[in-house]
């Protein structure tokens, strides 16, 4: 069951580029939540309707009770999101999303770029958890971009993650596909995993059609509910030639049966 | 007032069409999917007065493609072009399932021509579960059909009409604000005859990106909604009461988040209230409106909701 939880914030802090990190802890939260899981958080209080609709995160990380998001901040909501202080409550509707990753493969190459790898991390750590290898990959423009470094050196990822910077100011220069089909095509019955922006998984999902890779997307869309009656954040499914709703029928997509 | 609703012991509850309502708090059509996302996820539905299912047309629809909906001050544009599944099969695998709730079910309906308007009217007609309609002549978001249907009193008039042969169904009618005078198009309607009006739809409107200089929308303009329209919704409760208050049951939809903003739709002449965007950014509002409602006619010493209904017309400013 999705709730309407009343949080409050234990951490809000700048990252760096445009990047916050928001925690809350909640029990429950905690217990329901799964890799590709989001929440849509009441930037305002209630009965403060500007900006009104509420904003979808990913679950980037659980630890104990407390949830952590990391956020950009491009508008209203995530820049009014950014002047809540600790110990403040906010209105979070959680788990959202019903359709998530599978894990019927080998080997799992997770390709995050920008803000989408916390559409990723929460799942790296439940990999390796169950002993499944994967590797995953990180793309950002510049090194000012990579707002999860310190996550993934506190979590001991460093062996795991390749990280790629547009201008070659840390890690490999170069876009997330640089070496995307040698790496995928290293392990038997791989699958790709992908979040991020749109045109950085068109390109990923066009390189594992090549290849013939399996590939699934974690897909975010403008949307005012979350849970599926707004109708709003749809996206085409080739195979049923209808709108899907990515709250709802996702937010993970085989990429084979959508038009990203 | 007890002329067309008949109240019921209960504070919030009375007969309507003839049709038993335990509270006069329904959720809008569009807003609401088909209740079935809200009923097995979030809470149980028989709570509601009413559920207004999404539009549904003859044949499915893909609706518009996206972008479909954009944030405004106090508000949000929607553009999603009556997406639906078609009433077949509504009426096989989704209303089955909605019929497990107690709770009242109208079908909200569209068609693109007058002929699909009364296909669908004949369709549901029929259809055991569904317990009234709700005629959409005011989708700002289609091509064809919907505002075309409910901007001109004439064209109006004849659909509803028509309709009113072929269905003994109650027949709601859901009026466009993008009109100059509304109650031209709530006369159209009480003259053909129809059973209840609901005010309001959405308003035509639209939002540009600064930085691509282009509309948002793909559509390029779509209904505005939520908070910033509850004046507007009130206004226009008020104007259609004052003229139709006493020959036919106003239904108020529009920027209604709250028990407070409720009641104005009330006390301008509602009977009964749809909650609509707010099921968005606050699921939980038609509850807290229903229990708000409780509440307030507790504190003011009313017997029943009826007693307020269209009450603000009785203080005259000069």
């Amino acid at each position: 069951m999705i709730k309407d939880y009343k949080v409050e914030i234990t951490e809000n802090r700048f990252i760096s580029g445009i990047t916050w990190l928001l925690k809350f802890k909640n029990k429950e939260i905690a217990e329901k939540a799964k890799p590709a899981h989001f929440v849509m958080v009441r930037p305002t209080s209630e009965h403060q309707y500007d900006p009104m609709m509420r904003r979808a995160f990913a679950i980037a990380d659980v630890v104990d009770d407390e949830i952590w998001i990391y956020y950009d901040v491009y508008g209203r909501g995530t820049k009014t999101l950014t002047e809540k202080k600790v110990g403040d409550e906010i209105e979070v509707l959680a788990p959202l999303g019903k359709n998530l990753f599978p894990e019927n493969f080998d080997y799992y190459l997770l390709v995050g770029g920008g803000i989408g790898f916390a559409g990723l991390s929460y799942l790296m750590k439940k990999l390796r958890e169950k002993n499944k290898p994967f590797k995953a990959i990180y793309g950002v423009r510049r090194k000012e971009q990579l707002s999860m470094l310190d996550w993934i050196k506190e979590n001991d990822f460093e062996n795991n993650v390749i990280i790629y910077t547009e201008d070659g100011s840390y890690g490999k220069k170069g876009l997330v596909t640089r070496d995307l089909k040698e790496l995928a095509l290293e392990n038997e019955n791989t699958a790709i995993f992908t979040c991020g922006p749109h045109g950085m998984m068109k390109a990923v999902d066009k390189i594992a059609k090549e290849i013939k890779v399996p590939c699934y997307a974690s897909l975010e869309s403008k949307m005012a509910c979350g849970f599926g009656i707004c109708i709003g954040c749809v996206i085409k499914d080739v195979e049923k030639d209808s709108y899907v709703r990515v709250c709802y029928e996702g937010p993970v997509f085989d990429t084979y049966k959508i038009e990203l | 007032m007890e002329k067309i609703v008949k109240p019921l012991e209960d504070s919030l509850s009375y007969e309507l069409f003839g049709i038993k309502f335990k509270n006069p708090v329904w959720t809008a059509s569009g807003c609401f999917s088909y209740g079935l996302e809200v009923a097995e996820n979030l809470y149980d539905i028989s709570k509601l007065g009413a559920v207004v299912v999404k539009g549904l047309s003859y044949k499915p629809r893909t609706g518009n493609p996206p972008q479909r909906i954009v944030e405004t001050p106090a508000g949000m544009l929607n553009s999603i072009g009556l997406q639906n599944p078609g009433i077949e099969y509504f009426s096989k695998n989704i209303l089955p399932k909605l019929r497990n709730y107690d709770t009242v079910i109208i079908a909200n309906v569209f068609g693109e021509d007058e002929e699909e308007y009364l296909k669908v009217g004949e369709f549901l007609d029929k259809t055991d579960g569904v317990h009234a309609l709700e005629l959409n002549v005011s989708c700002p978001n289609v091509k064809k059909g919907g505002i075309a249907f409910g901007s001109d009193p004439e064209t109006l008039y004849n659909l509803v009409y028509k309709l009113k042969q072929i269905t003994n169904k109650p027949l709601l009618v859901k009026l466009s604000p993008n009109v100059t005078d509304i109650t031209q198009t709530a006369q159209a309607c009480v003259e053909a005859k129809a059973d209840g009006l609901v005010l309001i739809n959405t308003l035509l409107g639209m939002a540009i990106d600064v930085n691509k200089e282009q509309p948002i929308l793909a559509t390029k303009t779509g209904g505005l909604s939520g908070p910033a329209i509850l004046p507007v919704a009130v206004r226009m409760i008020y104007q259609v009461f004052e003229k139709y208050g006493s020959s036919i049951p106003i239904v108020g939809v529009g920027g209604i988040t709250t028990a407070e903003d409720a009641l104005q739709h009330f006390l301008a002449g509602a009977v009964a209230v749809q909650i609509g965007t707010a099921n968005f950014y606050d699921p939980y509002s038609p509850l807290k409106v229903i229990e708000g409602l409780e509440e307030h006619l507790n504190k003011k010493g009313y017997k029943h909701i009826l007693e307020i209904v269209g009450k603000a017309h009785k203080l005259k400013i000069t």
